[in-house]
Order: C-alpha cells, then sequence, then structure tokens
C-alpha cells in the first residue's frame, strides 16, 4: 500500500519500521512479508526523484573526492538502484576475514538475493595462477521501484510512505521508543517494536549522528557513527592486448562475453600486505584506441606485433583499456560528520573527509605489474600501466559510486556500531542494513552483499518477534 | 680407451649441462619495459 499520510491509517500492526526504500530496506520489506511480518518504509523521496529532491544529497566534500552525491544517489522508491550499474558478484571469503560473520553465513541467502535481483546463483571462478583469477560478474537488470511497484500497491503488508522524512529516534534505557518523521509539513512520532536503518551510504550515517545528538546518553559516546567510511577507488590502470583463448575463456558459458574479469587471489592479496583488487576490460569499447595500441605494439615490439596479425586473423585478440576497481583502505579518519548548517528539514548537512590512502595507489601498482608480467611470461598478451600508478603519482579516480562504511559491522562497539546481527551495539531494538555496514569493501560491487545481509536481518528479526 | 672417454663427456654434457643451457637460454626471455605516450608496456626481450 502506498500513502502519502501516515494519519490514514492505523500502525500499530506493524512492528517493523523501516527508513529507506533502496534495495536494502525494500528487500527486507519484502522478506519480512514472505515470513508474515508487515512493516512500514519510511521514504523521503516520491515514486521518482526531482531535481528538488537531489539537492538534499548536497553535503560539502573534503579530500580526494570531487563531486558530490546529488548526482549519483537517488531520493526516490527504490533508492540508488533507480540508476546502478547492475553489476553483481559476491564478496570473496577472504574479504569478510574481518567482519564477525563469513561468507558461509551469507551464502545461505546467495540464491534469494539472486532471485530478487534476477540473476543466476552460479558465479563461476577459473584459476589463471596463484595470483590471479577470471571471475564472472551477473549483469541485474531490476529497477527495484519498476520491478515491485505493483506489488507494494496492493499488498497491505507493506507500507509505503512516500514524501516523508525521517529526522530522528528517540528513546531511552537502551530502547528506540519512536521515530520522528516529517510528514505532509507535519511533525509526527511514530512508534513500532523494531526500527530498521535502510537509508544508504551516506544517510546511515547522518541520520544515526543526529539522533545521537537528540538523544543525550541513548547511544555510546564511542561508537564510531561516520567512521571509515569507503568507496571502491576506480581507475584506468593502464591497457592491453590479450589472447582470449589463452586467459579469458577458462569460464566455459561466460554470460557476458563483452567484459572480462579478473580479480586479484588471496594469495597475492597476502604477497601485497594489502589491497585486492578487480581489473576488467571492455574490448572493442573504441576502435580508435583499439588501432592506437596496436600501433604502439607494432612500433616497440617488432617480433610480437607479427603474432598480433595472426590473432587478429584468428579473432582472439581481445583489446582495451584495463580498469582497476580496488579495494579500499579502512581509515578511521575518513568519515561523515554533521555540518552547522541544516537542511530545509532542520537536520545538519554531512561533511564527508575523504583521502585515499597510499596503500590503494602502492595496491594498485603492485597489482597491475603482477598482471602485466603474468601475461608476459605466459604470453597471454601485453600489458601496460599508465604513468600515473607506476611513478605512484596519482589516483585519477573515474567516480565515487559506491558508498560504504560509516557504520560498520564488529563486536567492538569502539571501532564498529553494529554487531553480527546488524543490531547498533547497546541499543536493542534499533537495526542497520546497507553498505554502511561493510566493514571492508572487497573489490566486487556491493549490492548483491546489501541485498544477502537485508535477508539475513529479516531472519533474524522474525526470530526475534517469535521470542 | 680415449674414445670410451670422450663418450662419456659426450654423455655428461649432455645429461648435466644441456638443460642448464636450456634453462640459461630461456632466462634470456625477461621482461623489458619500455615507455610510450604515458604508458609503460611490460614487453618480453624477445619481442
Amino acid at each position: 500500500m502506498i500513502l502519502n499520510n501516515i494519519e490514514e491509517i492505523d500502525i500499530s500492526n506493524y512492528p517493523i519500521i523501516i527508513i529507506g526504500s533502496g534495495p536494502a530496506g525494500l528487500s527486507l520489506a519484502l522478506s519480512l512479508e514472505k515470513k508474515n511480518i508487515k512493516s512500514i518504509i519510511i521514504e523521503a523521496g516520491d515514486i521518482e526523484y526531482s531535481e528538488k529532491s537531489q539537492t538534499y544529497y548536497a553535503g560539502k566534500i573534503t579530500g580526494d573526492i570531487e563531486e558530490d552525491f546529488s548526482s549519483n544517489r537517488l531520493r526516490q522508491f527504490g533508492g540508488t538502484s533507480g540508476h546502478w550499474g547492475g553489476w553483481c558478484c559476491p564478496l570473496e571469503e577472504y574479504d569478510l576475514k574481518q567482519w564477525p560473520i563469513k561468507k558461509k553465513d551469507l551464502n545461505i541467502y546467495l540464491n534469494d538475493a539472486c532471485s530478487v535481483l534476477e540473476i543466476d546463483h552460479e558465479f563461476n571462478k577459473a584459476k589463471i595462477n596463484e595470483d590471479f583469477n577470471q571471475v564472472e560478474f551477473k549483469f541485474s537488470k531490476v529497477k527495484f521501484n519498476e520491478k515491485y511497484y505493483n506489488h507494494v500497491t496492493k499488498t497491505k503488508n507493506i507500507i509505503l510512505l512516500l514524501n516523508s522524512q525521517f529526522l530522528y529516534f528517540k528513546g531511552t534505557n537502551k530502547l528506540i521508543k519512536s521515530g520522528v518523521i516529517l510528514s505532509n509539513k507535519k511533525q509526527k512520532e511514530i512508534f513500532s517494536k523494531f526500527f530498521i536503518l535502510a537509508s544508504g551510504g551516506v544517510e546511515n550515517s547522518r541520520l544515526l549522528l543526529w539522533s545521537r545528538e537528540n538523544n543525550n546518553g541513548l547511544f555510546n559516546k564511542d561508537l564510531p557513527i561516520g567512521n571509515y567510511w569507503m568507496i571502491h577507488p576506480w581507475l584506468i590502470g593502464g591497457s592491453g592486448l590479450i589472447s582470449k583463448k589463452k586467459i579469458a575463456n577458462r569460464i566455459q558459458d561466460l554470460e557476458n562475453e563483452d567484459l572480462l574479469f579478473f580479480g586479484t587471489s588471496e594469495n597475492l592479496k597476502n604477497k601485497n600486505n594489502d589491497l585486492g583488487g578487480l581489473l576488467y576490460m571492455r574490448p572493442f569499447e573504441d576502435v580508435k584506441l583499439y588501432k592506437k595500441f596496436i600501433n604502439d605494439i607494432l612500433c616497440i615490439a617488432p617480433v610480437y606485433g607479427k603474432k598480433i596479425t595472426r590473432l587478429i586473423a584468428n579473432k582472439d585478440l581481445k583489446c582495451g583499456n584495463i580498469f582497476l576497481h580496488m579495494e579500499d583502505k579502512k581509515e578511521f579518519n575518513n568519515k561523515i560528520y554533521l555540518s552547522n548548517q541544516k537542511d530545509e528539514f532542520g537536520i545538519p548537512k554531512y561533511i564527508l573527509n575523504y583521502k585515499f590512502s597510499d596503500a590503494v595507489l602502492n595496491s594498485a601498482k603492485y597489482i597491475m605489474e603482477s598482471f602485466a608480467t603474468t601475461c608476459v611470461k605466459n604470453d597471454y598478451g601485453r600489458i601496460s600501466i599508465v604513468e600515473d600508478i607506476i611513478n605512484l603519482k596519482k589516483i585519477r579516480n573515474l567516480g565515487a559510486n559506491h558508498h560504504m562504511g560509516g557504520t560498520i559491522i564488529g563486536d567492538d562497539y569502539k571501532r564498529s556500531v553494529v554487531d553480527s546481527n546488524l543490531n547498533v551495539h547497546g541499543i536493542k531494538n534499533l537495526f542497520i542494513t546497507g553498505s554502511s555496514v561493510f566493514k571492508t569493501t572487497g573489490h566486487a560491487n556491493p549490492t548483491l552483499t546489501i541485498v544477502q545481509l537485508s535477508l539475513r536481518l529479516s531472519e533474524y528479526i522474525k526470530n526475534k518477534i517469535n521470542v | 680407451m680415449i674414445n670410451n672417454k670422450r663418450k662419456l663427456l659426450k654423455f655428461f654434457v649432455l645429461v648435466f649441462f644441456y638443460p642448464i643451457l636450456n634453462i640459461a637460454l630461456a632466462q634470456k626471455n625477461e621482461i623489458k619495459i619500455i615507455k610510450i605516450n604515458k604508458n609503460c608496456w611490460f614487453l618480453s626481450t624477445d619481442d
């Protein structure tokens, strides 16, 4: 059921309030519904975003990110999935080493998460050598607003409350009693048993920080809310020519042959003693580029140039830029905090302080050099590395689209915000889901993991309610 | 007697030194890095 005014119905039968209707909040509500648990979703936006609604994402960013988030986040039903890339891959086992939950805990929900995203759940991986694997990403066409609009309109088990800005939580004695929202220009207090913050990688931190300021003593002052904020640094690592038969044909029946993905192994991460990454190539992205690389190779490596002509004849040559999707370094001082300026709802705007760790550039160089060397030694192809990386000059980030951290998962309340059940440390009935709980980023796109976490949370809440 | 010694020497050369010679030749195929248009290409010395 979709409403614009909470006063239209009796909400006492709804034990769950979810703040945010993006992939995290909506997949949670849908999963709870299957368990006969009713929920209310509070969404600040409308069915579709507007120019004005996007301005609420504007904040101040200091450091190495150039754009604010008024263009890459969407304030609407379905959240940022309205324009997401659609690429899905689960996190690796070694990505979750620092988490209190492991890959096997998330794997339980892999099939269901893939059903939500309408993708196949078999993610193939093939070893190239000790350092690299060819990995498979699945492409999801699901836009949450389009796919679930009809269902949410008809069901009585989910109330979607649109155009209602969540302001802050109220509570005492380690318990949230209510949430204060601004709906129809009126401030209202809504009461429930469980509250789930699912409003994205920036808003989760901002709303929780504002709730802490509004409740003296309710939240532990040591909780690192807003800290350890991360992205996937995304850059062009170089370019190259590779033989598809020799390196990229290891996965049988690859769904998307247009993009070739190579992930670093745990072995390489250990050797490097730092961050992993994903290399991907989109062959034939630009014919001019293709010609340029071949000309370069013919000029500097004439013997290999002859080989290339053979590869072209056999239609076995893949050529293009090599993009790097890096794991980020978890840094305490990369953080979201509240500004003195408030938005029109009276919530302080965010300030994001983010600087690339030196580890990102060092690891990018190590990964690219390892891949280039692997290609030469095994005659898989030839790779070039951009000067900025090889000389450790700077990161030319292509965009900061994956926002993670800020309310990270962990066992220690001084170093994390939520526990292994996504329950905020010290508050019995407040949970957070979404990429803000990621303790490490891995190199895989986050949406599949977000949905897995939400489905796992729905199971935990079901058990809590039954108790 | 001398012929036998020669045969023995040839046998030792083939068994022990030929593989070493091969490894040495293979190592000739090392990595060289050539910079062109702000890109550093990783190539083989045989390229």
